[in-house]
């Protein structure tokens, strides 16, 4: 049955190419998943066919245009991810171009947003994902119900939990003690599949940064709504532009 | 704290005295665990003064070393308990009025855990407590504060408490209520007696939070009933919420079982021995069984 799934690596010629292959093949793994590239043109680079020679993965051609054709290929029933790059260039603030964008707004499948830095985050296999919830089911199903059941390898899920004024706890009495109590309780509602939550407090964004660096994560697992427009999505357009690890990002809409 | 008896009390050692002779705590953390290692806590000084009074009387009324029993009543007499005359407040801690100026409205509404949202160190060098200290100490020991000190401690208090305690909306209920607030006083009761019931703490799995529950009760009974048990006498002093009709409590009082029952105009004691009861601030009266009413308009 795992051998039908496949991870599409959408292939361009910038600088986040080599990137994304590694980070397709990363994903492949860990999802028990062939891993295919594809790239919009009547033909390949010579860069991006040996980029895709040297990994053994192979290489699709798609006829324009180049979002149309992407979200056609990347809609096909066996996929189950997508793999596209970010920023134009390495330690570039802008977080995603127009086509990755399309993709990510466009597919109900995981759509891995892999910046130019990620070069060397695979083909090691994927150890540790952080996973940052919010605490609400809408959050926290697609990661439940759409990403652990793809899941086939060891890997440690790390549960971020980030406190706002909303979400603070309005009462510890031992610290360690209720926090761990809390934490279990969260893991348990949330995402049972986790080892273990890490709790922050400040700016969400600035947190997850922070929290995969400490944690020396591989991949950093959101769940968001597909609106990319100013006033949502906040914490994935801050964790876009900053994140020097890939991005998975999971629609909360109807599972896929 | 160290029991009373043959045995020192604690605080007969800890204590510093200052050239001036006042008497010092050093390095302890009260209630508020936002202020983690402070000088002169008004709670713990009051609390061991307290402790050194009745040791000393304790061993003086058991033919114990009355020199070392002076020598514990002046170093109760020189303790210092953080009232400050000026403002009519008790200070928390030595040094807490030059701390930042933060109340809790200004951060989140109460509860809240204001050391995980600003951090704490920024809460340790705030006037933010994280739940009843001075108002703790008025609480347990209300003879030992400053008289008629209570109000202003309440009023000055409330407002920098995060209540970030499952202890403090109880402990505060029962002295608003004392400070003749009782309907301020009833919304935090509210807020300690549904504690479990709407899971604020979210650690409801983890059991219920029994010392918050005693803290319930006390509100009920110290705070709008006003019983007071020191002594041989019971003391009655009702202060309703606007919403309560009446308030009625069974217990027992020196061994024997009683009901107090106070609505807007009298207080209804039921009892089975000769009772003596002190209603607001009239003289001691006798209850006799089984029921005896006491009017309240002539306490006012």
């Amino acid at each position: 049955m795992t051998a039908e799934r496949t991870v599409l690596a959408c292939l361009d010629p910038g600088p986040a190419a080599r990137a994304v292959v590694e980070t397709a093949r990363g994903i492949g793994t860990l999802m028990g998943a062939a891993v295919e590239a594809v790239h919009v043109g009547r033909q390949a680079s010579e860069t991006l066919r040996t980029l895709a020679a040297h990994h053994d993965v192979p290489l699709r051609l798609l006829p324009p245009p180049t979002e149309a054709a992407l979200l056609g290929a990347v809609g096909a029933p066996e996929v189950v991810a997508a793999v596209v790059g970010a920023r134009a260039t390495p330690g570039g603030r802008r977080p995603t171009g127009r086509t990755a964008m399309a993709v990510m707004e466009g597919t109900s499948r995981a759509t891995v947003v892999v910046p130019p830095e990620a070069v060397g985050v695979s083909p090691r296999p994927f150890r540790r994902l952080l996973v940052p919830l919010e605490g609400s089911e809408e959050s926290s199903r697609p990661v439940v119900e759409c990403l652990c059941p793809l899941i086939v390898t060891e890997v440690e899920l790390v549960v971020l939990h980030v406190f706002t004024p909303e979400t603070v706890p309005r009462v510890l009495d031992r610290p360690g003690r209720d926090l761990e109590m809390l934490g279990d309780e969260f893991l348990t509602r949330h995402c049972p599949y986790a080892t273990r939550i890490e709790w922050r407090t400040g700016p969400v964004g600035t947190r997850v940064t922070e929290a995969y660096d400490r944690e020396d994560a591989d991949l950093v697992v959101l769940s968001w709504s597909q609106h990319s427009s100013v006033g949502h999505a906040k914490v994935v357009r801050d964790v876009l532009t900053t994140s020097t690890i890939p991005v998975l990002l999971l629609p909360v809409g109807p599972r896929p | 704290m160290a029991p009373a008896g043959r045995d020192r009390p604690l605080w007969a050692t800890g204590i510093r005295q200052d050239a001036a002779g006042r008497a010092h705590i050093d390095a302890v953390m009260g209630p508020d665990e936002y202020h983690p290692v402070v000088d002169d806590n008004t709670y713990t000084n009051v609390l061991a003064r307290w402790n050194l009074r009745h040791a000393a009387a304790l061993v003086e009324a058991t033919g114990g070393d009355r020199d070392e029993a002076a020598q514990w009543r002046m170093l109760a007499d020189a303790l210092v308990d953080g009232f400050d005359p000026d403002r009519g407040l008790h200070e928390q801690f030595a040094g807490y009025w030059n701390l930042e100026p933060l109340l809790a409205t200004q951060i989140a509404p109460p509860p809240f855990t204001a050391d995980l949202l600003l951090g704490a160190d920024r809460v340790a060098g705030s006037q933010l407590i994280k739940q009843a200290d001075v108002v703790m100490a008025h609480h347990i020991l209300p003879g030992e504060m400053a008289p008629r000190s209570l109000a202003a401690d309440v009023a000055y208090y409330e407002p920098r408490t995060a209540h970030g305690s499952s202890l403090s909306p109880a402990i505060y209920a029962a002295q608003l209520a004392r400070a003749r607030r009782p309907d301020d006083a009833l919304a935090l009761f509210r807020l300690a007696a549904r504690l479990d019931l709407d899971d604020t703490t979210g650690t409801i799995a983890g059991g219920l939070h029994l010392a918050a529950l005693g803290g319930v009760w006390q509100a009920l009974a110290h705070g709008f009933l006003g019983l007071d048990p020191t002594g041989e006498t019971l003391g009655i002093d009702p202060c309703l919420p606007t919403p309560w009709q009446a308030l009625e409590l069974r217990f027992r009082f020196r061994g024997q079982p009683v009901a107090v029952q106070a609505d807007r105009e009298a207080v209804h004691v039921t009892c089975r021995a000769p009772l003596a009861v002190r209603v607001g601030g009239r003289p001691p009266q006798r209850c006799d069984p089984p029921h005896t009413t006491i009017p309240l308009e002539a306490t006012r």
